[in-house]
């Protein structure tokens, strides 16, 4: 009985100091979007119906990987309001640390995420476009609104998309790894897939190509570059999908 | 003698240029002129047909009786004309817009990246070419350098040295690695001065480097 009351404490310890660690961002509930500039580190973003739910909670790693939650976020990130974009701003490390960010945000927000060294992107119901450049990491995205353009050097992209607004482009480019595009069934799209090296395609929907493309739904990774212009239910905007180093999926979602 | 000179002679006698007429044919053309003259002077006056008459009064008995038609503009209509007459000169004088001048009236990066997907439909001139050639050192957006580029990939031929010296300048790999691929098929122009200068970079991702060097290799 006693494990079990001091389990409880500690549980209701631990909950207390995560929520106190919680910044609140409640105050910039006005602005349009967010800007998040990060050196190294982890980006985790999602996004909530409520427009009172917008915290950001931080994670530094000092350069001997001894990890601490931040209870105060002074000196390590910076918040700014511009023409009513918030920025927030990853102070620059010092020799190899870190600082992991996990941010609810109001799910009608633009989301824009510079990732300048390296970390993962994970991001979540934004429903109002994401604009994500990363150097090395793997970029996620679920349930992503309107579009996204997003540029990675390595690191696979898999995004996958809700409600897209169908005039705007997707362009899902990265230099080394495998981008995976998860689309609404009946999405229209006009395709441009380049798979430089080591690629193939996958696909559920019916592609309309140019030409034949090579390694069409089989999984074998091809020695010579793909790259095709086709159709998806007749085409429409963009969805531009690039890769030096990798294959190639487009899924229905 | 002609009729038309017994006429004249006739004429002539009547408005007293001529004091006597001796000739018989011309007195008896006369006397057959008076004759003519005469039978006119009793001819019973022509009078309109009455069927016609009838109806001529009918349709102004009509017209009287129907309200005058008022031509009434909707108020709407001269500003409709006048936006109509605006747009259309701004499509007269917008016929020889460039496709920078275009560019540069869009502000956000999703319209941006759709304008440079849609020059892949259109016809590229030299002028066209170097503004994009520009535009690489320009954007900031990564995704909408790639797209540049792959759009001028497809005009290597037009491609100048202002291309393949802006690899110099640029940071981000997947841009790099996009231009970089435009230098393995480049056969008109010699670029391995630019590669050159390229790989001496200190800050280049190791996949670029690897990919530079094995490019300048086969130069």
């Amino acid at each position: 009985m006693k494990t079990i009351q001091i389990t409880v404490i500690a549980l209701v310890l631990a909950l207390s100091t995560y929520t106190n660690a919680q910044q609140d961002l409640s105050q910039f509930n006005a602005v349009s979007g967010v800007y998040i500039t990060s050196y190294w580190g982890d980006v985790n973003v999602k996004g909530v119906d409520s427009k009172n739910e917008f915290n950001i909670t931080a994670t530094y790693t000092n350069t001997s990987k001894k990890a601490k939650t931040l209870k105060d976020v002074t000196g390590y990130l910076t918040f700014e309001v511009k023409n009513k974009k918030l920025f927030i701003s990853a102070r620059a490390p010092k020799g190899f640390e870190s600082i992991d960010m996990a941010i609810n945000l109001p799910n009608h927000l633009f989301l824009e995420i510079e990732l300048i060294k390296g970390g993962n992107i994970y991001a979540s119901n934004v429903k109002n476009g994401v604009e994500i450049n990363s150097l090395n990491g793997s970029v996620k995205l679920d349930r992503i609104g309107k579009y996204a353009l997003v540029n990675a050097a390595n690191g696979e992209i898999n995004a996958s998309f809700s409600k897209l607004n169908n005039s705007y482009p997707i362009s899902l480019v990265t230099m080394n790894g495998g981008v995976t595009a998860t689309l609404p069934k009946a999405s229209q799209r006009d395709l441009r897939l380049i798979s430089r090296k080591n690629g193939y395609v996958e696909t559920d929907f019916t592609l309309s190509s140019d030409k034949p493309i090579i390694n069409l739904n089989v999984k074998d990774y091809s020695k010579h570059p793909i790259i095709n212009t086709a159709t998806i239910n007749g085409g429409g905007s963009l969805l531009f999908l690039s890769t030096e180093n990798g294959p190639i999926a487009i899924k229905k979602s | 003698m002609m009729n038309d000179e017994l006429d004249k002679t006739i004429m002539d006698y009547v408005d007293g240029n001529s004091q006597s007429i001796d000739d018989t044919v011309v007195q008896e053309h006369a006397k057959e002129l008076k004759q003519l003259v005469a039978d006119l002077k009793v001819m019973p006056h022509e009078q309109p047909n009455t069927t016609t008459d009838n109806k001529l009064y009918q349709f102004i008995a009509d017209t009287s009786a129907k309200p005058k038609p008022v031509i009434r503009l909707k108020p709407w209509l001269p500003i409709s004309l006048a936006a109509a007459s605006v747009i259309i000169l701004l499509i007269v004088f917008n016929t020889g817009q460039s496709f920078e001048n275009e560019y540069r009236t869009l502000s956000h990066n999703p319209e941006k990246l759709n304008y440079i997907y849609q020059l892949n439909t259109k016809q590229l001139e030299t002028a066209d070419i170097h503004w994009l050639q520009a535009e690489l050192q320009n954007d900031i957006n990564p995704n909408i350098k790639v797209a540049i580029v792959d759009l001028l990939a497809q005009h290597q031929l037009k491609l100048d040295e202002a291309f393949y010296k802006s690899l110099q300048s640029q940071s981000i790999p997947s841009v790099q690695m996009a231009i970089l691929n435009v230098f393995e098929t480049a056969t008109h122009i010699d670029v391995s001065n630019e590669l050159l200068d390229f790989t001496v970079r200190q800050d280049l991702d190791s996949y670029v480097i690897q990919r530079a060097t094995y490019i300048l290799s086969n130069q």
